[in-house]
């Protein structure tokens, strides 16, 4: 996993936090990526990521110069079903052999009111890099070692194909919905 | 309730050793899809990942609903309905021929329910959804789990090769009260 985020942090570095940034890291037991695709007949194919990993500059008192990289290791699909995990990181869906990571980084932390925040950035996946916002929905509580806990919901969709996930015969959208649902939790430590 | 003449009511119900218009439709429908349900999933049993097994397997799983939705109907429907008895001898079947036919029935009822659970469970433990041809989803019987579902595939299979020898002992039967016996057991379910 680390070297999973060395091309991850070095995007960070362009956009390196200010001195007050306080950096979180994922507690991974806790956290989770899932997706959920459709199939012909609107039939729902869910599943998670077993393998991320995302880090996060938090600046308490400048919220939006906060910061954000998260990398996920397209490798590791559970659907529950193996054959399933192994058509979903085949050559025409995410080609997880020859794109093993998909990295979000964030440029702009735009806070809205009453625990939301927008996070705009970049995703890359297979090579392709596009912007991308999620909106999250998160709460800070301070942990009885003073440390802080951010827990933070986002949900956003991907047009697959934008990607290139479904390529050839997989690109047909009756087969494959062209939306892909992605929702995320993270539990984080900061400090 | 609206008063229905007994004439026109009849056509539909049960009566006597007759079976009406319902009994009739749910018997050839759950056959008709049956037939229609079994052969995309030998087809996709050996295909690898392709849209082809994507659509015959989706197709197998929606007709596996449909024959549920009908089998629901028709159990309610034969309880409150009764069981039409066969003829008496001479001109019906000899006893211990009504009682196995009888003992047949319950046994197809019993592996249609099976073969559709298992089927459901089956694609549950797989993950995969279920559903009637987009028009609604089922929720999943089990959570995925990959040991149990080659379990479930297999007493799938088990159950619904037993029901086609059952549908073949059926039909055997039928033919035989037909052609053999001339009872008319066949021209029951035709509605002649």
């Amino acid at each position: 996993m680390k070297t999973l985020l060395l091309a991850a942090f070095a995007l960070l570095l362009i956009s390196a936090p200010g001195l007050a940034a306080t950096p979180c890291r994922v507690d991974q037991a806790n956290s989770s990526v899932r997706f959920t695709a459709w199939q012909i007949f609107g039939l729902p194919l869910s599943g998670r990521f077993k393998t991320f990993e995302a880090k996060l500059f938090l600046d308490g008192e400048h919220p939006e110069r906060s910061t954000a990289v998260a990398a996920v290791d397209t490798r590791s699909v559970d659907t529950g079903n193996p054959e399933s995990d192994e058509f979903i990181e085949s050559e025409p869906m995410l080609d997880s052999a020859n794109h093993p990571t998909a990295v979000l980084a964030s440029s702009v932390f735009d806070p809205g009111g009453g625990g939301e925040i927008v996070v705009k950035g970049e995703l890359t996946l297979k090579s392709v890099r596009r912007p991308l916002i999620i909106p999250f929905r998160y709460s800070l509580t301070e942990a009885a070692d003073g440390r802080q806990h951010v827990s933070a919901d986002g949900e956003f969709e991907l047009q697959r194909k934008e990607f290139n996930v479904g390529t050839g015969v997989w690109s047909n959208s009756f087969l494959f919905h062209d939306n892909i649902a992605i929702a995320v939790h993270l539990e984080m430590i900061c400090g | 309730m609206p008063s229905e003449g007994p004439i026109h009511g009849a056509i539909w119900r049960d009566g006597g050793a007759r079976y009406g218009r319902i009994s009739r439709l749910g018997h050839w429908l759950t056959l008709g899809l049956l037939v229609l349900s079994v052969p995309p999933a030998i087809v996709a049993a050996g295909l690898p990942a392709s849209p082809e097994r994507l659509i015959l397997l989706t197709v197998h799983r929606s007709l596996g609903v449909a024959i549920m939705m009908v089998v629901l109907l028709r159990l309610p429907w034969r309880l409150y309905s009764g069981w039409p008895q066969s003829p008496e001898p001479p001109a019906g079947p000899s006893p211990w021929l009504a009682r196995a036919a009888r003992l047949n029935h319950l046994a197809l009822y019993a592996l249609l329910i099976a073969a559709i659970a298992g089927g459901w469970a089956y694609t549950s433990a797989s993950a995969f959804a279920v559903g009637l041809f987009g028009f609604f989803l089922l929720p999943p019987l089990l959570a995925p789990d990959k040991e149990l579902a080659e379990i479930l595939r297999q007493v799938h299979q088990v159950t619904v090769y037993a029901l086609l020898a059952l549908i073949a002992l059926h039909t055997v039967a039928a033919l035989f009260r037909q052609l053999v016996l001339k009872d008319g057991g066949l021209r029951r379910m035709l509605g002649g």
